[in-house]
């Protein structure tokens, strides 16, 4: 899969511009790593490649034709996980999860597996049966990560997936993720500098709606002669040559 | 999209959920009430069996009936109801389908509440005076509920799409025109006190005055059309742009 930004600019109904003249082009398989400043334009940009939101100008083409047309493709494989969400608390994570699957999922057979294996791979298994209410922050945030993963979907796009996860869990996720790409497109947002290193394969800075960087973590460092990435990226959002 | 498990849970979401529960007994409890403290001495000097007193049974029972319909349409538009529904926005579910299915289930929900208060009347009918002939009760109970609980539910999809307040708000008025009883003309009469008016006038034979038919086929008309509109908007959650993109 190919995903190609082209001149993408976003202005909110009364706002100010979140995304100025945006161009990239995302190819499968691969992972890559958003990040930027608050406000910097990438839960905006995140939600035009869902078309959940449509842009002021330019255009989105997915496999060479404008994702506008291919609207119901997109959304038949396209895992997604906003960074503000909601789960329907009153349901166990299992309930929960069969909703999801009863969209996603063409029989009963299929999602009952698909179910299994979304609850192995965010290690949900003692917490089936709970209600989602009673869940802690970290517990429901894996829980939209199992219902984004069901299906299989060629495109994953996870806002901030990694945010109130303890340290295991989130080492545990950026593997999951890296595993997931190897055969995917799969886009993650965040500002943990550190989950970027290791597991993505791209990483594209974006700042005040534009972007500032977009290559390899190892080349950044490079660029900026950074001993961490984390060093790099600072150099880079506050327009210092090196770090 | 297998539909019927969505339904499934959909209707367990209502029925089990608390708010249901604790306003379907209080219903009842208020249907016993009405039961005992009025319908059994008969209104205007008719039978307790007549249209004229079920109907004034029904049009004491609807505050509360009215009341339990809001209050599940208020829980569609919940913070968390909300941003859940921003994930399925982003499935491959067709939202029109995904919100013909949840209003059925509200619809099952308070038409179980509307049958139980129906139910009710008709057992003690049967034990206290053997009475059997529903037929026509039936009949001018629907009328008088269905209109303006389409009405309402609209309005609720209205108000809730802007923000879930106003529906408590829709919620706070009807409890208020119920509570005080505050008569309206027979045209907005939502609760259907204006039917048993003729009574005391003389009038014996039960009628629906034309005046409150019409304002029950206005509740009907607008309620249903609010309705159509809003499964029909989410359909594309991103109209009306995409019509203006696509031509
Ligand atoms: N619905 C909205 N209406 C108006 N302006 C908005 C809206 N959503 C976002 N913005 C503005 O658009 C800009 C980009 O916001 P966005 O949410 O994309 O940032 P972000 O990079 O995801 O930030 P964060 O890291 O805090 O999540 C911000 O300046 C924000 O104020
Ligand atoms: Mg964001």
């Amino acid at each position: 899969m190919k995903i190609e930004l082209k001149h993408l600019s976003k202005t909110y109904p009364h706002g100010k511009a979140a995304l100025k003249n945006i161009d990239l082009t995302l190819a499968s398989p691969s992972l890559i790593g958003l990040v930027g400043p608050n406000g910097a334009g990438k839960s905006t940009l995140m939600k035009l490649l869902t078309a959940n939101l449509l842009p002021t100008s330019g255009e989105i083409l997915k496999d060479g034709s404008p994702l506008i047309k291919q609207e119901k493709e997109l959304k038949s494989g396209l895992g997604y996980l906003p960074q503000e969400f909601g789960l329907f608390e009153d349901l166990t994570t299992t309930q929960f999860l069969d909703y999801m699957a009863a969209i996603k999922c063409p029989d009963k057979k299929t999602a009952k597996d698909e179910i299994d294996r979304v609850i192995a791979l965010t290690h949900l298994q003692d917490k089936q049966k709970a209600k989602i209410r009673t869940l802690s922050g970290g517990q429901k945030q894996r829980v939209g990560i199992a219902q984004s993963l069901l299906g299989d979907p060629e495109l994953l796009i996870f806002d901030e997936p990694t945010v109130g996860l303890d340290p295991a869990e989130r080492f545990a996720f950026r593997n999951l993720f890296a595993e997931t790409a190897k055969n995917r497109l799969v886009i993650l947002s965040t500002h943990i500098i550190e989950d970027v290193q290791p597991a993505c394969d791209h990483l594209v800075v974006l700042n005040g709606g534009e972007i500032l960087y977009t290559g390899t973590p190892e080349s950044l460092m490079a660029e900026k002669h950074a001993a961490t990435l984390e060093n790099a990226y600072m150099a880079l959002v506050n327009g210092r040559a090196s770090a | 999209m297998r539909k019927g498990t969505i339904f499934k849970y959909e209707l367990k979401r209502l029925f089990c959920s608390k708010e249901y529960l604790l306003l379907l007994a209080v219903n009842i409890v208020y249907c016993l009430a009405l039961l005992r403290g009025s319908v059994i001495y008969g209104t205007g000097f008719t039978a307790p069996f007549s249209q004229w007193t079920f109907c004034s049974y029904l049009s004491s029972a609807a505050v509360l009936l009215f009341i339990l319909l809001l209050a599940l349409c208020a829980r569609q538009f919940t913070t968390s109801e909300r941003r859940a529904v921003t994930i399925l926005e982003t499935s491959s579910v067709q939202m029109a389908v995904f919100r013909a299915i949840r209003y059925a289930a509200t619809a099952c929900a308070f038409l179980t509440a509307m049958g139980l208060s129906f139910g009710i009347c008709f057992v003690f009918y049967r034990l206290v005076f053997d009475y059997t002939g529903f037929g026509s009760l039936i009949y001018a109970g629907l009328i008088l509920l269905l209109p303006p609980a389409l009405f309402l539910f609209g309005a609720a999809m209205l108000l809730g799409h802007k923000r879930q307040a106003l529906v408590y708000i829709l919620l706070a008025v009807v409890l208020i025109l119920g509570a005080f009883g505050i008569s309206l003309p027979d045209c907005m009469d939502l609760f259907g006190t204006s039917v048993v008016r003729p009574l005391y006038t003389g009038v014996q034979k039960f009628t629906f005055s034309n005046e409150f038919l019409a304002g029950r086929a206005a509740f009907t008309i607008a309620g249903v059309a609010l309705i159509i509109f809003f499964i029909k908007r989410q359909r594309t959650n991103m109209s009306p742009m995409i019509f203006l993109r696509k031509s």
